[in-house]
């Protein structure tokens, strides 16, 4: 019969008992788990957070300015009006134009259209032109909600998300509403993604119209 | 087992320096901090061993299996936000708390995180060390040749004419033949085979390990989203028009490749006789699309199993539906809303289903409507209700409110609920409505059409470059438990001494360190056949314990007194899978 | 968008050939029914046979050395009636020349012994034959591989686990497990052919796709393989407990059956020898699914219930394999931890489907 062989080296007890292995177990379970939580993927501010279907935008705000000299060049935008004229951003070149992506189904857009309505009021005469861009909607509630809110400015309609991927190389709107400040040169100076505030959105129009080119 | 020798207790007999009896432990005073840190350090040494023992990963292994158990019989959050709603309303008092332990979003949970990644680290720090040890070893020996062969469990012996020099180094070459590696001594050889276990072994972890790096990496770099596209619609990968948008860790909007899809026409078709009758049978989305903006247009037939992949990126279709289409007219004449929407099915046999139509543009107030679309409407006890998901027969029935939607207040609403807290239920009679046919709201608040229906598909998009990488972690893997399974480590040794009347007798023995695959039995009788027949010997003795030893062994299927992770060399069933290098407490005489 | 858009055509005919759809029902009721039988004949052997060879308890193969001159040296062999499996007469001369006689039994299957035993092992055959037929007939009838349903599924489970039964008793000799296999066995396909029964039909569109030859397939074979292990590591478990019990003196209950069932040492091999198989059967199939997923789903990996019950049992026998390995969990604590995993793994294929709703609810069920 065969004998079992003493092993060569000694064995090593466990140091710690049964408690103390277990602590030590449980404290670099939490140290992992809480490393771990801070590295979960985030959304993107502004983009949709639920699942299931349910179609909504988040309420996260940011502004993002550029100086001067660091600014993407913006493309130049065209389409069809609500109105069915055609549009381009061309026309607007040297002046201020502020672009505002919309839709009648989105509350928070709602909410900004009083202030971004009077704002366009506001700087009628001063070079600065407001255009609007409208995602996902149709026809009909379009024109009610320009109705509704008096928006004196015009809007393209796009429904196949043509003008959104237009910027993708530069600054995409990163969901709706997105609103961007281009300047005299056709520049972005500037992207408030959520509604804009009046009072805001004035005082950044206002710097960027004071700029000479 | 025999531990430690008991340390002298102070204060007994000589004093520890000179005493020759005095155990290790009795060693000189140190000085404070130093010894603190020997204890700090001897501390995490302990620790860090204990958790890359097997017994810590048993544990972790077990935990991770329970922990992933209310994931599958919880709701999932991640899964499906609607279940989970509906538990928080058939629960109300249990649900909190246990949202509190996350067992909503378990596989999100910092827990379930802590146990996969702590059963990681185990297999790394156990893992890793053993690679470069194997690496090390290429080129190491077999162990000595035993002095008694015949101990062992698988043995053989003849008789030959040879010297004994020639018999073993006759032995030594047909088993080096036979691609063993070979050691050789005066007198004696010493064989093994059967490293790739181990290499399989490491591959196969090391592979684990690859395959968490690349969901890592997915996780990182990919990104997930959905869009709900009514025929005739188009839409562009850019976060506007996604309803639904996971980026990972690093992805930026400007990170999505700019395709657009538009479909032009969704088919479904269904099993309409017998016990099946509504099973759907095929799906096919018809779409045309384009890899970015202004390129050329391509068709595509999208169905389930047959995924659209454009740029890296692929779109799957996981739904379908029906989206009536609605004109509104307000109280003003003005049409408001004309619109197709989406109706989400509520139940899989007759895709009944529910939506909302909001018109917050009517005058003078807002309109709001919540109602079922039925595609093929069957009256049944007063009821009406869909028993077949084409639309044979679609009748839609809504539910009037007018006041104020709370959208101007800018808090984000779902395009699918309808919040009728500051709204009135307009008094009309639900009357279902079929294509054509309109609704006149009371006191001229407007009129509501039902003027038609389009199908909508449910869209995924995902990317996920960490897919390939997994791909081939796992195949790595697989490969590397095949090879782990099958291949058996064994030695072979062969001991030639002189026998009476100027024969030779040469010892053989066997010895497997994993056999349960079995199958070495066979081998090592071959080999002992083809050894003593190429040196004409005569068979003396032929051994064989391959089934476990007699009887009278004591805990023949319980291991005694081996160190943790070697080898039971007697029963030869119980072979770790995950062995210790510990070889050479294997094949010694008697004693260490 | 006018209503003809949509495809008013829901007219598909699903084309079941009715005749071949018969003839699987009735080959599968003459399948249980054999089994059925054969499960008497095994427990007539258990009680009426005298003389039985014990497979398992000698070794297969001996490996004896034949010498030239065998008159001068003695063939030994070990103890317990290994005399049928050499064939290589010991006492004979034979020339240097001769070749080996060791190779040639080496694989060489041993033959059941005694009329219960026999007739058992033939009923068992024929009634895997009927079963294989039943299963062929109804993928033929439907034009698609045979397992789209729980019905399909289960039959073709209990199918696998039969003939896991048979390989293992031609080539292990494991006859003895043969009246344990089938209990479980007849119960399914008891359950499957009454309550679980669906009609022949067409699969549903998440399902065509040739995965399912490959995902279900290896499934079906892992779970095959699952199953004798589980029922072999039962009778270890009874039968070391018995040793135990003998060995302390204590009397035990079923004396009878367990003193003819080979040492618990044997029954733990061949139990280990199943999940050495099905494990990475498993995991390949887990695998495979992960690819169907994302091919079907758009992601590998979602932790639906059907998926994270799979990993479940993945973990299990993983925890398993380790324990084999790991100084004081072999034997009957590892044991133990196996039939966990069957339990997670019977949960996975029955519960998950039945009261579980996820993307697998293909059960067809209810």
């Amino acid at each position: 019969m065969y004998r079992m062989p003493r092993p060569a080296r000694r064995v090593a007890r466990p140091a710690l008992a049964a408690p103390g292995r277990t602590a030590l177990i449980a404290l670099l379970a939490l140290c992992a788990g809480a490393s771990v939580t801070g590295c979960e993927g985030g959304a993107i501010a502004a983009s949709t957070p639920a699942s299931g279907g349910q179609s909504f935008v988040s309420g996260s705000y940011s502004t993002t300015l550029f100086r001067p000299g660091s600014r993407p060049a913006a493309p130049a935008v065209s389409g069809i009006t609500l109105t069915g004229q055609r549009l381009s951003t061309r026309s607007y070149r040297g002046d201020v134009v502020v672009l505002n992506f919309w839709g009648s189904w989105c509350a928070p857009c709602r909410q900004e259209a009083p202030a971004l309505a009077a704002l366009a009021r506001h700087f009628r005469s001063g070079h600065v032109h407001f255009l609007g861009v409208d995602i996902r909607d149709d026809q009909a509630s379009a024109e009610a909600f320009t109705r509704t809110f008096g928006v004196g400015y015009p809007s393209l309609s796009d429904p196949g998300d043509e003008i959104a991927l237009q910027f993708r190389s530069t600054l995409p709107p990163a969901g709706i509403p997105s609103t961007l400040v281009l300047d005299r040169s056709g520049h972005v100076a500037g992207r408030i993604v959520g509604g804009v505030s009046y009072s805001g959105l004035k005082a950044l129009i206002s710097e960027v119209a004071a700029e000479n080119s | 087992m025999t531990g430690l020798r008991a340390p002298r207790a102070p204060g007994r007999g000589a004093p520890a320096a000179g005493d020759g009896g005095a155990g290790p432990d009795a060693a000189l005073p140190q000085p404070r901090g130093q010894s603190a840190r020997l204890r700090l350090a001897g501390w995490l040494r302990r620790g860090w061993r204990q958790l890359t023992s097997m017994r810590t990963a048993l544990i972790l292994l077990f935990l991770l299996a329970v922990a992933s158990v209310p994931g599958s019989v919880l709701p999932q959050e991640g899964i499906d936000p609607a279940a989970v709603a509906q538990y928080y309303a058939a629960h109300p008092a249990l649900a909190p708390v246990l949202a509190r332990f996350s067992l909503f979003n378990v596989f999100a949970a910092p827990w379930f995180a802590a146990t996969y990644l702590l059963l990681f680290v185990s297999l790394a720090g156990c893992v890793l060390p053993r690679t470069f040890r194997l690496a090390g070893s290429a080129r190491q020996q077999p162990p000595q040749a035993p002095r008694n062969l015949s101990r062992l469990p698988l043995a053989a012996s003849y008789t030959t004419a040879l010297e004994p020099a020639a018999a073993a180094a006759a032995a030594g070459q047909l088993l080096s033949g036979r691609r063993f590696r070979l050691r050789t001594g005066a007198g004696w050889v010493a064989a093994e085979k059967g490293y790739l276990r181990e290499v399989g072994n490491l591959l196969f972890h090391i592979a684990l390990l690859a395959l968490l790096a690349s969901v890592g990496l997915g996780a990182i770099f990919g990104y997930k989203a959905n869009r709900l596209l009514v025929t005739g619609d188009s839409f562009a990968n850019t976060p506007t028009a996604l309803d639904v948008f996971r980026p990972g860790r690093l992805v930026t909007p400007s990170d999505l490749a700019p395709f657009s899809v538009t479909l032009d026409r969704f088919t479904a078709s269904y099993v309409t006789s017998g016990a099946e009758t509504g099973q759907p049978l095929q799906f096919n989305a018809a779409l045309r699309y384009s890899a970015s903006p202004g390129g050329p247009v391509r068709s595509y037939d999208l169905r389930v199993n047959h995924p659209l992949v454009v740029d890296g990126v692929s779109v799957y279709i996981i739904g379908h539906g029906y989206a009536p289409e609605f004109r509104v007219t307000d109280g003003a004449g003005q049409v408001v809303f004309d619109d197709a929407v989406p109706f989400i099915p509520v139940n899989q046999n007759g895709l009944t289903s529910e939506g909302v139509i909001k018109v917050p543009d009517a005058s003078p107030d807002q309109l709001g409507f919540a109602g079922v679309f039925l595609p093929t409407a069957v009256d049944s006890g007063g009821r009406l209700e869909s028993v077949f998901p084409a639309p044979l027969d679609p009748r839609v029935s809504l539910v009037a409110y007018a006041g104020s939607l709370g959208m101007n207040a800018g808090q984000p609403q779902s395009v699918y609920q309808l919040d009728t807290g500051h709204m009135r239920q307009l008094p009309i009679s639900p009357r279902p409505l079929s294509p054509g046919e309109s609704m006149k709201l009371p006191d001229h608040a407007g009129t509501l059409t039902f003027t038609g229906y389009k199908p909508w598909v449910s869209l995924a998009i995902t990317y996920d470059p960490g897919q390939l990488p997994a791909l081939l972690s796992g195949i790595v893997a697989l490969a590397g438990l095949i090879l782990s399974f099958m291949v058996r480590r064994r030695r072979v040794f062969a001991r030639a001494s002189a026998g009476p009347d100027g024969t030779t007798i040469v010892d053989l023995g066997g010895l497997a360190r994993s056999d349960a695959a079995g199958g070495f039995d066979e081998e090592f009788a071959e080999l002992a056949q083809e050894i003593m027949v190429a040196q004409d010997g005569r068979c003396l003795t032929a051994t064989w314990h391959g089934t476990g030893p007699p009887a009278d062994a004591p805990g023949a299927d319980e291991t005694i007194g081996t160190a943790p992770g070697s080898t039971d060399p007697v029963t030869g069933t119980s072979e770790s899978a995950v062995s210790s290098t510990d070889d050479e407490s294997l094949g010694h005489p008697e004693g260490e | 968008m006018n209503p003809s858009a949509i495809q008013r055509g829901s007219e598909a005919l699903v084309h079941v050939n009715i005749d071949l759809a018969d003839l699987s029902n009735g080959c599968l009721l003459t399948a249980v029914l054999l089994y059925a039988l054969g499960m008497l004949a095994y427990a007539c052997d258990f009680a009426f046979a005298k003389q039985r060879l014990l497979a398992g308890t000698a070794p297969a193969r001996v490996p004896e050395l034949v010498g030239a001159a065998a008159a001068a040296g003695t063939v030994g062999a070990v103890p317990g009636g290994a005399a049928a499996g050499s064939g290589v007469a010991a006492g004979g001369p034979a020339g240097p020349a001769e070749p080996a006689a060791l190779a040639s039994h080496a694989a060489r299957p041993r033959r059941p012994a005694g009329f219960w035993l026999r007739t058992a092992f033939g009923l068992t055959c024929v009634g895997l034959f009927a079963q294989i037929t039943a299963i062929a007939a109804r993928g033929l009838s439907e034009h698609r591989v045979p397992w789209g349903n729980m019905y399909e599924f289960i039959a073709a489970i209990t199918c696998m686990a039969v003939i896991v039964l048979v390989a293992a008793s031609v080539r292990f000799g494991a006859y003895y497990v043969g009246l344990f296999v089938l209990i479980p066995v007849v119960l399914a396909l008891a359950l499957d052919v009454t309550l679980i029964y669906t009609p022949a039909g067409a699969l549903v569109p998440a399902l065509q796709s040739y995965w399912i030859a490959i995902h279900v397939t290896a499934m079906i074979v892992a779970i095959g393989l699952y199953t004798v292990g589980a029922v072999v590591t039962v009778l270890y478990l009874i039968a070391d407990r018995h040793g135990r019990r003998a060995a302390a003196g204590l009397p035990s209950r079923p004396a009878g059956i367990i003193a003819q069932l080979p040492r618990p040492v044997v029954l733990d091999r061949l139990s280990y020898r199943s999940i050495l198989f099905a494990f990475p059967v498993w995991t390949f199939g887990v695998m495979a699914g992960a690819i169907w997923a994302d091919h079907a789903w758009g992601r590998y990996w979602g932790w639906d219930p059907k998926e994270t019950w799979s990993f479940i049992t993945w973990v299990v026998y993983a925890c398993f394999l380790h324990a084999r390995a790991t100084a004081g969990w072999r034997g009957r604590k590892a044991a133990y931890i196996q039939l966990v995993g069957y339990v997670c793994l019977l949960f996975n294929v029955i519960g998950i489907n039945l009261w579980v709703t996820g993307l697998h609810s293909y059960a067809g069920v209810g």
